[in-house]
């Protein structure tokens, strides 16, 4: 203790390299620890025992584990910059193929984020930045001719907002065309002829399985393929993707991912005999409305709404929702509504009840599980019951996902 | 996550020394459903357990009874007679679970009993060619002579992936 051990004292602050699986192994033991230590507190054994020392004990335990949790999941944290410092490399690359100048302006590199997380985003983040430098960016003259700097600047950039990460992949080029790209959509029966949908509603599509094609979109082509990919390591990192675009401004994707993919903080639901978990930083408020707050519109095939201080919110019941789920056994007017902040709005879900908050472990969807739709995974409780983690950006999105 | 599956197999494998048999390939575990009696390839067995509280899982075809939590991994539980088509039958002391795993994903097969690992090598094997119905994937790997008992062999890649089932559903206009 006196004397500083020689890793203390070098040069590179005392950094050890490890590797990844010996730590994905410490993650997969802490994960199994808190599980069994909440089995143990919550032992149908216990039930009834007046035990204050114990209980006082097992809430020590519980903070203990828990910051052993917060401990190990930094562990894998690291600076997305390993990310930004390889894109970094390609834009030198996509100037000379595209004979455009770009300028790239990096910010919040050193945001921390999961590394597994991390390996996974070179690949689409690299699309999103190859397309804002292929169709974003115009070239020279046509910049210079428009009254913009020859250079076009694509801004890479990271912020920690809450639990979540935001990356943010930003052009200053001409922007996204809302009338090829509308005329496209309803070609494909995404929207109705006449519907004027929200520009944030639009340009989502261009994420649709093979939406684009060169030939109708032209300052789109080739991101066919691409957003797939986009969209198909978002859905597995349970992030989110916007987009927002200004005619003759440029385009802005951002990528909204949870810091940490092992553990999610939650709230536990029951419906009948079925349990759902959701992500605690969606739900935007719990109510038990009275039977003249739930309306139903016959003309949108009896939907219904919940009537929350004077805003009407869209019903979504998961029995509805989901094949071969129970309705509650609560009756009407015991139910709970869960109301969801989606980026389409607002969601209230009825359950039965809410049992807990928890952090879960989550596992998931493999093999056969994974046509379950509108899920992030299986969540293992601590009682060793499993929850399904509901995604409520999808759920939102309705049955046409 | 290999090596846990070895040691599951070894703690479960009372009486049945596979060190001993030359060609694991040859090793079925037989089980019983109503009275016949079927086989799976030993090879994909991870472990056999008793019957235990299962949780519901949505969008799952009816005879996906729902998943279990079996240490820590999620395994959906498929009920073999209700994939066969057979009557439901109420569970009982009997009942068990055959841990696999199919194409590195894990599935739980409920089945009436378990009953015993028999090598039967290939020459002990029919392999009828009619089994598979129109163009579509047979479930049935093959049957087992076994002295003047059968075991019908699954091929269980077939009994996951639901591609016997596929078709009619499309017929049926299933949305």
């Amino acid at each position: 203790m006196s004397t500083p051990s020689p890793e203390a004292g070098a040069s590179d602050g005392g950094l050890m390299r490890v590797a990844s699986d010996k730590i994905s192994r410490l993650m997969d033991l802490v994960g199994e620890l808190s599980l069994s230590v909440a089995e143990t507190v919550h032992s149908p054994d216990l039930q009834g025992l007046e035990l204050s020392r114990f209980d006082a004990a097992a809430h020590r335990l519980g903070m203990i584990v828990r910051e052993v949790q917060d401990a190990a999941t930094e562990l894998r944290l690291v600076p997305v910059d390993e990310v930004f410092r390889r894109l970094r490399r390609m834009i030198r690359e996509l100037e000379r193929q595209t004979g455009k100048r770009i300028d790239l302006a990096v910010e919040g590199a050193d945001t921390a984020i999961d590394k597994l997380v991390a390996d996974r985003l070179y690949d689409p983040l690299l699309h999103v930045l190859r397309n804002a430098a292929d169709h974003g960016i115009e070239p020279p003259e046509e910049r210079r001719a428009n009254g913009k700097s020859e250079a076009g600047t694509i801004l890479l950039a990271a912020q920690q907002v809450g639990s979540e990460v935001r990356i943010i992949v930003a052009d200053d080029g001409r922007g996204l065309s809302r009338e090829k790209i509308l005329r496209k959509a309803r070609e494909k029966g995404l929207f109705g002829p006449t519907e004027e949908p929200e520009p944030s509603a639009l340009w989502k599509v261009i994420f649709e399985p093979g939406f684009s094609t060169a030939e109708t979109v032209s300052n789109l082509s080739g991101r066919g393929v691409g957003m797939d990919v986009l969209n198909a390591t978002m859905t597995a990192l349970r992030g989110r993707i916007a987009v927002d675009s200004n005619a003759g401004h440029g385009t802005r994707v951002s990528l909204h991912i949870p810091v940490s993919l092992a553990f999610l903080d939650c709230l536990i639901l029951r419906l009948g005999e079925q349990l759902f978990a959701v992500p605690i930083d969606v739900v935007s408020e719990i109510t038990r409305p009275n039977r003249g707050d739930l309306p139903t519109i016959s003309a949108q095939g009896g939907v219904e709404l919940l009537r929350l201080r004077g805003v009407h919110i869209p019903v979504c019941r998961l029995e509805h929702y989901y094949r071969g789920t129970a309705p509650g056994t609560n009756a009407a007017d015991k139910q709970v509504f869960v109301v969801f902040a989606t980026s389409q709005g607002q969601l209230a879900v009825p359950v039965d009840e809410i049992l807990d908050r928890q952090q879960v472990v989550m596992k998931p969807l493999a093999g056969r599980l994974a046509q379950v739709r509108a899920s992030f995974g299986c969540a293992l409780l601590g009682t060793g019951e499993v929850a399904l983690v509901l995604d409520c950006e999808r759920l939102g999105a309705g049955g046409m996902v | 996550m290999a090596e846990l599956g070895a040691d599951m197999k070894t703690s479960h494998s009372d009486g049945i020394s596979l060190a001993e048999t030359d060609n694991i390939d040859d090793m079925y575990l037989t089980f019983a459903l109503a009275d016949e009696d079927y086989g799976v390839g030993i090879g994909g067995v991870v472990e056999i357990v008793g019957m235990q509280r299962i949780m519901p899982i949505p969008d799952m075809p009816e005879y996906v009874k729902g998943v279990i939590n079996l240490r820590g991994k999620v395994i959906p539980l498929m009920d073999v007679r209700l994939r066969f088509g057979m009557p439901e039958r109420a569970y009982d002391e009997r009942t068990v679970i055959i841990v696999m795993d199919v194409e590195d994903a894990p599935i739980g097969l409920i089945v009436d009993a378990v009953r015993e690992v028999l090598e039967i090598p290939p020459g002990q094997v029919d392999r009828p060619a009619q089994f598979s119905r129109g163009g579509a994937r047979s479930l049935i790997s093959g049957i087992g002579r076994i002295g003047d008992r059968v075991a019908i062999l699954l091929d269980t890649a077939a009994l996951v992936s639901e591609e016997d089932l596929r078709l009619p559903e499309d017929l049926a206009g299933v949305a």
